[in-house]
């Protein structure tokens, strides 16, 4: 328990003598702070078994005695001088005032009368003042009034024109206005320019951008995943949709329900998945080694917390630990929330925006032409697909899916496809074991486990890792295959399809096991020592085992009865099938059958034949000449024996090639190019190369290609050119061979590789980076943290968790709201969507008021009631309840529009009330609770910079899209983990608006955290505005407003006669005073000096080798003027 | 300055919260001087102030009891054998398994000094001044995971965006310093796992948050003035600001601009402290020796003397960070190197503060997020031999100065290392230790943030260790 003493004696200062006292106003805050602790809602921490919250309970005994004191044993109790006797008891430190003591004496005088928590009551619109129209043109004016009037207040006066249309767009937009702007607003005398000039500000899309910055906070939005490792995420989709929510002005109700369950409503759009991002924006924790479902379970609380400040205006997070000892809220209605909004999975979903989907297609569409495009251009391709098809079926495995069973796992759900793969969602752990169960017909030599990738899956899969390791990945430690009568059947060298430590599945070792890519489909094959008989039960048991989750999210399991050891198929198990089986292959199949011969076989068999592009077709001429044989000889130096070489090529028509006078290959078909390795043929120093070549007619030409690779392991290209030196006439004896043609012609290139009319020789670099190409422009998919409802059959049960504690957990506890929140005719919430309509409905009896208490903060810095988050029992009564209750009202009479709500409040007198603080206003009312003048405010750490940029020139209108960096120091990013670079944005993004700032949350954007931002790790109600000495050297110092003012003064070094005028006008939209001017002339004169004087720099002040002292004078100006607290205000 | 006392009781943020507690009256960190003067006792001063200012050496990343303090001989002996099952039975391990086997202490340990405190053969520097430490051979901590373990024992809660011990501090009892930070942060040798949420103000007004250090001519963010901007020019902006800035408090009547002005000015006097500050040729060549310092190389032993430095012009909390100690392959390497970097200066520190009579005031706390297991960590698959994993259930730290009773060591664990047998220290008792003797009662020094008071202790039993207390 804690002493609130100081709000107390600070309430003596506002609230007037009470005529009569009001149970809600006057003593449930004092029994709540200063008795419900021991004597309250919570039954675990009663003392004396006396409850004070209920009043049948407090009347027990003569506890209490309604309308007389004396016979109250409470009266005696609380002004006891006997420290064992007195209440709150001293070592409580709750003790009370005289005052107070008083005010509840007369209490129990006026009859100890009990009323319900005001603020679960459901507001009602006072109808007597509405019409009262003393003061303004706006019931808000006529509550305000009203209070002024009783504690002997004035309204102020209205603001003037210059501080009204800058308060007004710093509010709704969050930009200042241009001085051009500012005039046209001053000028405006028709009656309602300030109507206009709402709606206009009303229609601009930067209102979104504005209000959506204020929401984020609530939602604790970041860019990064939170604690150790903070890595990326990405859910700025989520940001953009605030955006375009707010400008479109969703309604307040729909905008709720699309964030907590726009998953579950019907035919849920893309959008309304993306806005269940809300509650995705919980941390992560990353770091290996962590219990990863105790995280998750932070994040649930985190969920709980974050609705009942952002909806229910409670602080339910009392309740984790044990009944709320102030607001009757049970520990056990606490887990009924958390069940209500717990029942889900987290997925990233997949995203494409429409264009990205057509685009999509159309691709896709061009492939399969390519495809066949390709096939029809090779004579031989259907030939050469027959025989490989034909050679591998003879070898092909024939694999029966086997269906389970039955299964059991630790935790993870498995789910039945119809391919006969299962499919694990919902909860994972560092250690999870897949137990399934099979009956078999046939008898089983080997079995196969196929790895699949699923949409629904980190990163496409196949592993279900979300954490540490990569996305996607799995990690199959164990596999253990054990006969129904307990038996173990040996597997012998398990194989994969690819990765690593297929071995290790059976070593008996954990930590040990076989892992592949991510966003791959790959196979296991576990051939067995003995058979399984037929019609055998047996078990298949997979351990999954990281220290992160790493357990498969799809797979697949098969049997085969072959004598044969199976071997296994690279091209997949898929491809593996389809060659095994005896019936007819459909045309889909062939397809695939075909389309995957052409890229992984055909090509891989001619790719070794086939040409960079860099060879040359060369000849004696141009000119073709029947039945001419050439000698060709070329000579290569190596300085050390080649590892390896590889010769690929081909003769119009025929010819034979001899290395160091040896005869290593011979071509007579010149479209089918001849590919040989020739490593074992060369030697350190002069190699020689020579071919006898024949044209039979038509064209003649020889292209050759040798690929080397170098004892270093470099990979060098001889080709074909014009350096080989050919004779017309056989030399004499076998010395050409292995001396070459020193004498000999220079060939004539006749063209390179691909061109006609020798197009048809496959070349690297044309056919399969056609297709390729083609792949390259499939769009990219985006990705955006959602929720998604778990599947009926697998709902997630919540516990009841002792002192809140994840160790600790007690009985399953039911989806539920609390009780006292509960009307006659309310219809309790079973699951999340239910949940969210009912808190923006009409049964929610908090809801709209704290809506509208957040839009009244926003606006005039502090809400109708103090404590945005709070308006449980312990929260003071309202400054103004009655105009909370009309406000509440009023904005569901409106249709829960935002819009009309800020437009309602903005064009009140109390609003558009000058902000300058009398003396008097000061003693009275300091922190302006009564509203007898209009709010005056410094601006946060987003909105100073939006300021800054727009004021001087800079601004980018560009809206949406991934996170930007705008500059800052180095240093900021040096203590987090990993060590990742700010690469601060080029071009526009570098001046986008801070909406858009890439928010990193273990080294939050200095700027921002400097002026109270947050780093989104709380749901934020409400930001602090600190005035501190960092802030000053930020706006003086910091090389980001450093360069903005820069820009400023070289605007108006260019553009303007009045430098003085035009900056300040632009920084404080006012124009200055005669007395200013001349301050800010004597200023710029005074700087201009120094630079003349060469005391300072023109250019290192402006870097600009051009600039002036002139020049460099109004960037000081700039600066000076940006600093000034009115710069950083709303006035 | 101050010159109307009415601007001067509104411009805090006093009022901004009802109900949030006395702390609210404390001064902004870097704009306070002794706060609470001016207001009377507040209600959680409770208790005689032992200690003015903390310097926290942090050693991220959790240095191995086993190697250093805790001597266990009796894991030499069954080296390789498992732990018995009763003893691991219900523990949560982050990379090994509980029943991995066990690894004996990889150096020799003696006793030392008058106290006859035992310390391994890798503390030389330490173990000559044995008699000035007291040990806590019984820490415990929550979390077995080093992000949460180090934002528990830096916030006293394993989730980021809670108030970190500076923050508290900043925000209860303010800063002595005027033209410093009141709760500034130093590293070295890498980065953290809990990041900047170490030394976050959390629901405490951000003004309070720790002041990170940084590497550089500019220690602290924007101190420098900008290239072509000398200090005449910014004496010369200041004096314009200060000008038009009292006539907008003139005419407007609000607080917070005088404020500003005051933020303003004392800029301008940290522009100058902070090059003073950082001005190692004021030391003597004995005390850069003492502590090792090397000439422009910037590590633990610079930040332990500029810690002093600190602690000397008033900074209230100075939370050095050195990591790199998550030894899970080769713990006897790990502890080799490490203990290079820092017993030395670790040593000096306390020596120094002593030899210029601030040990009496300053507390020095010394000490990693949790311990290391008696099991060894070997693993194939990370390629991880000799190591130790993370241990919560048992850990050592050593105090110094600042009230705490000297040579003497408190706690026990059993004869693996494994648990607490005698005076267990939760990692909440240590803090509520640290803020009694700074007169803190911790029960009382609490916020309320989504309706819940927190404290730095949490809302479990928990208490200052007596016997720690001079």
């Amino acid at each position: 328990m804690k002493a609130i003493t100081l709000f107390f004696a600070f309430l003596g200062c506002c609230i007037t003598c009470i005529a009569s006292v009001d149970f809600n106003q006057d003593i449930r805050p004092l029994l709540a702070s200063k008795c419900y602790a021991c004597h309250g809602p919570d039954e675990e921490g009663r003392k004396a078994k006396l409850r004070l919250d209920i009043r049948e309970d407090a009347l027990e005994n003569d506890i209490i005695v309604p309308g007389v004191v004396e016979d109250s044993e409470f009266h005696y109790r609380i002004r006891s001088d006997d420290p064992d006797e007195i209440m709150p008891p001293p070592e409580s430190h709750a003790s009370l005032t005289k005052e107070e003591k008083d005010l509840l004496d007369q209490w129990i005088a006026e009859g100890a009368e009990y009323a319900k928590h005001w603020a679960f009551e459901p507001p009602q619109a006072s109808t007597t003042l509405v019409n009262a129209a003393k003061w303004g043109n706006n019931p808000i004016d006529a509550f305000i009034l009203k209070n002024l009037e009783k504690n002997g207040l004035d309204p102020s006066a209205p603001a003037d024109p210059y501080a009204l249309v800058r308060r007004l767009y710093l509010d709704l937009i969050g930009l200042p206005p241009t001085p051009e702007q500012t005039d046209r607003f001053v000028k405006d005398d028709r009656v309602d320019a300030y109507e206009r000039l709402v709606d206009q500000l009303m229609a601009s899309s930067h209102y979104g951008e504005k209000w959506a910055r204020e929401w984020l906070d609530l939602a604790r939005y970041a860019d990064t995943n939170g604690y150790e490792k903070d890595r990326p995420r990405e859910i700025w989709q989520y940001r953009d949709w605030v955006i375009r929510a707010l400008n479109e002005d969703m309604p307040y109700d729909q905008f709720t329900i699309e964030q907590l369950a726009g998953d579950m409503l019907p035919g849920a759009t893309q959008d309304q998945k993306i806005a269940t991002g809300f509650h995705r924006n919980t941390q992560l924790n990353e770091e290996g080694g962590i219990d990863p479902l105790e995280y998750r379970f932070y994040a649930a609380v985190d969920r709980v917390a974050t609705t009942g400040t952002v909806w229910m205006g409670l602080t339910t997070g009392c309740a984790q630990c044990h009944t709320h000892k102030y607001d009757p809220i049970t520990h056990d209605e606490y887990f009924g929330i958390m069940a209500l909004l717990d029942n889900v999975e987290e997925p990233d979903l997949l995203l494409y925006t429409d264009g990205q989907l057509k685009r999509k297609a159309e691709v896709e569409k061009q492939i399969e032409e390519k495809i066949q495009e390709l096939m029809g251009r090779h004579h031989d391709f259907d030939q050469t697909f027959q025989a490989w098809k034909t050679s591998l079926q003879k070898e092909a495995t024939a694999w029966n899916i086997l269906q389970p069973t039955a299964w059991k796992t630790n935790l993870p759900n498995l789910e039945s496809m119809e391919d006969g793969s299962l499919f694990a969602s919902g909860d994972f752990t560092k250690r999870d074991v897949y137990d399934l169960n099979f009956t078999t017909k046939e008898p089983i030599t080997a079995l196969r486990i196929e790895t699949m990738t699923d949409e629904r899956l980190p990163d496409l899969g196949p592993g279900r890792s979300y954490y540490e390791g990569r996305k996607g990945l799995f990690f199959l430690s164990e596999i253990d295959v054990l006969l129904n009568d307990g038996q173990e059947v040996e597997i012998q060298k398990p194989v994969a399809s690819n990765g690593h430590g297929a071995d290790k599945t059976i070593d008996k070792e954990g930590s040990s096991g076989w892992s592949a890519g991510v966003g791959e489909e790959q196979h296991i094959i576990l051939p067995l020592a003995e058979p399984i008989p037929a019609n055998q039960s047996f078990s298949l048991s997979l351990l999954f085992e990281r220290h992160f989750v790493a357990s498969l999210g799809r797979f697949r399991i098969s049997a085969t009865s072959a004598s044969n050891r199976p071997k296994v198929q690279k091209l997949g198990a898929k491809i593996e099938d389809l060659l095994a089986t005896k019936k007819d292959l459909n045309s889909d199949d062939l397809q695939l059958l075909k389309s995957t011969y052409l890229e992984k076989v055909f090509y891989s068999k001619k790719n070794v034949q086939a040409f960079d592009g860099h060879a040359k077709w060369i000849w004696d001429d141009k000119n073709n000449k029947i039945k001419q044989t050439l000698y060709f000889t070329k000579t290569i130096d190596l300085k050390k024996k080649p590892r390896s070489a590889r010769l690929v090529y081909t003769c119009d028509d025929e010819s034979e090639f001899f290395i160091n006078g040896k005869k290593v290959a011979s071509n007579s078909l010149w479209y089918e190019p001849v590919s040989v390795n020739v490593s074992s043929h060369f030697k350190e120093g002069n190699n020689i190369l020579s071919v006898k070549a024949t044209n039979n007619g038509g064209p003649g030409a020889l292209i050759a290609q040798l690929e080397i690779i170098s004892a270093e392991g470099k990979r060098q290209s001889h080709v074909t050119d014009q350096s080989w030196k050919f004779s017309e006439q056989e030399p004499e004896g076998n010395d050409w061979k292995t001396k070459g043609l020193s004498d000999g012609q220079e060939s004539t290139i006749a063209g390179k590789a691909g061109d006609a009319p020798w197009k048809n020789i496959p070349l690297k670099s044309n056919e399969l980076s056609e297709l390729h190409a083609l792949r390259k422009q499939l769009p990219n998919n985006r990705r955006s943290l959602v929720m998604q409802e778990r599947p009926a059959d697998n709902p997630r049960p919540t516990y009841l968790r002792h002192r809140g504690e994840y160790t600790s957990p007690k009985h399953e506890v039911h989806p539920k709201i609390p009780e006292i929140l509960l009307s006659k005719n309310t219809k309790m919430p079973t699951n999340r969507l239910e949940f969210a309509r009912w808190l923006v409905s009409q049964d929610n009896p908090i809801g709209d008021r704290v809506t509208v208490n957040r839009a009244w903060r926003s606006l005039f810095g502090f809400g109708l009631i103090r404590t945005s988050g709070d308006f449980g029992t312990q929260a003071p009564a309202p400054d103004h309840p009655e105009l909370l209750d009309w406000l509440a009202v009023g904005f569901r009479k409106q249709g829960m529009s935002l819009k009309k709500l800020h437009r309602q409040i903005v064009t009140s007198a109390t609003y558009k009330q000058s902000s300058t603080a009398s003396p008097e206003l000061l003693e009275k009312d300091p922190q302006n609770r009564l509203l007898a003048r209009g709010p005056r405010l410094r601006l946060s750490g987003e909105l100073i910079r939006d300021h800054m940029l727009h004021a001087s020139g800079k601004l980018s209108s560009k809206m949406y899209g991934p996170g930007v960096y705008p500059p800052q120091p180095k240093t900021v990013l040096s203590h987090a983990f990993g060590n990742q670079a700010w690469n601060v944005s080029k071009g526009e993004d570098r001046f986008r608006r801070s909406v858009y700032t890439f928010i990193k949350r273990t080294a939050p954007f200095a700027g921002f955290m400097t002026f109270d931002g947050t780093s989104g790790e709380n749901c934020l109600a409400k930001r602090d505005r600190s005035n501190t000495p960092l802030q000053a050297l930020t706006l003086l110092n910091d090389e980001m407003y450093v360069e903005l003012a820069r820009e400023a003064g070289k605007l108006v070094h260019q553009t303007s006669k009045d430098p003085v005028n035009e900056l300040f006008r632009r920084f404080l939209t006012r124009p200055p005073s005669e007395e200013e001017s001349k301050v800010l002339q004597d200023y710029l004169e005074q700087q201009i000096d120094r630079l003349q004087k060469g005391q300072l720099k023109p250019v290192d002040v402006t870097n600009d080798s051009k600039a002036d002292a002139i020049w460099a004078g109004k960037v000081l100006l700039a600066r000076a003027i940006m600093n000034l607290d009115e710069s950083i205000t709303k006035p | 300055m101050i010159t109307n006392p009415l601007l001067h009781r509104t411009r805090r943020h006093f009022f901004e919260d009802c109900g949030i507690g006395l702390g609210k009256i404390a001064l902004a960190s870097m704009l306070a001087k002794e706060s609470f003067g001016a207001m009377g006792n507040p209600g959680f001063m409770r208790f005689p102030t032992k200690a003015k200012r903390v310097i926290f050496l942090f050693m991220a990343g959790a240095p191995s009891q086993l190697e250093l303090f805790d001597n266990k001989p009796k894991l030499a002996e069954i080296e390789g054998k498992p732990i018995p099952p009763s003893v691991i039975k219900g523990q949560r391990y982050a990379f090994i398994q509980p029943d991995a086997a066990v690894l004996g202490p990889r150096f020799p340990f003696a006793k030392h000094g008058q106290s006859g405190a035992e310390l391994s053969d890798r503390l030389p520097y330490l173990s000559k001044i044995a008699d000035d430490l007291t040990f806590i051979k019984s820490m415990k901590t929550d979390h077995f995971n080093h992000a949460p373990a180090q934002l528990f024992m830096s916030t006293g809660s394993g989730i980021p965006g809670r108030a970190s011990m500076g923050s508290w501090l900043s925000y209860g009892i303010g800063s002595e310093a005027d033209d410093l930070p009141g709760f500034v942060v130093l590293q070295s040798n890498g980065v953290l796992s809990g990041g900047s949420a170490l030394w976050g103000s959390g629901f405490l007004p951000s003004e309070h948050q720790g002041i990170p250090f940084r590497q550089g001519a500019d220690p602290i963010l924007h101190v420098s003035n900008p290239k072509g901007i000398d200090r005449t020019a910014q004496r010369q902006t200041l004096d314009l600001l200060n000008k038009l800035n009292r006539n907008s408090l003139n005419r407007m009547g609000d607080p917070e601009i005088n404020a500003r002005i005051e933020a303003y000015e004392m800029a301008y006097r940290m522009q100058a402290r902070a090059p003073e500050l950082m001005d190692f040729a004021q030391e003597s060549q004995e005390t850069l020796d003492l502590y090792g310092v090397k000439k422009g190389k910037s590590d633990f032993a610079s930040n332990c003397l500029l810690a002093r430095r600190l602690a000397e012009r008033g900074t209230r909390f100075i939370q050095l960070y050195h990591a790199g100690w998550d030894a899970h392959n080769d713990v006897e390497g790990n502890v080799k190197n490490q203990a290079k970097l820092v017993d030395q200066a670790s040593a000096a520190l306390v020596q120094d503060l002593k030899r210029r009579g601030m040990l009496d005031d300053t507390l020095v706390v010394w000490g990693g997020e949790f311990g290391r297991t008696p099991m060894v960590e070997a693993s194939a698959a990370l390629n991880r031999s000799g190591g130790r994993d993370h241990h919560p259930q048992a850990f050592t730290m050593w105090m110094a100065g600042g009230g705490i009773k000297p040579g003497i060591t408190l706690g026990q664990t059993d004869e693996l290392g494994f648990h607490v047998t005698e005076d267990p220290v939760h990692v909440h008792d240590l803090q509520a230790t640290i803020l009694q003797l700074l007169g803190i009662d911790h029960t009382q020094l609490s916020f309320r943030f989504q309706g819940l008071d927190f404290r730095l202790t949490g809302v479990e039993q928990h208490h200052a260790v007596k016997k720690l207390i001079a």
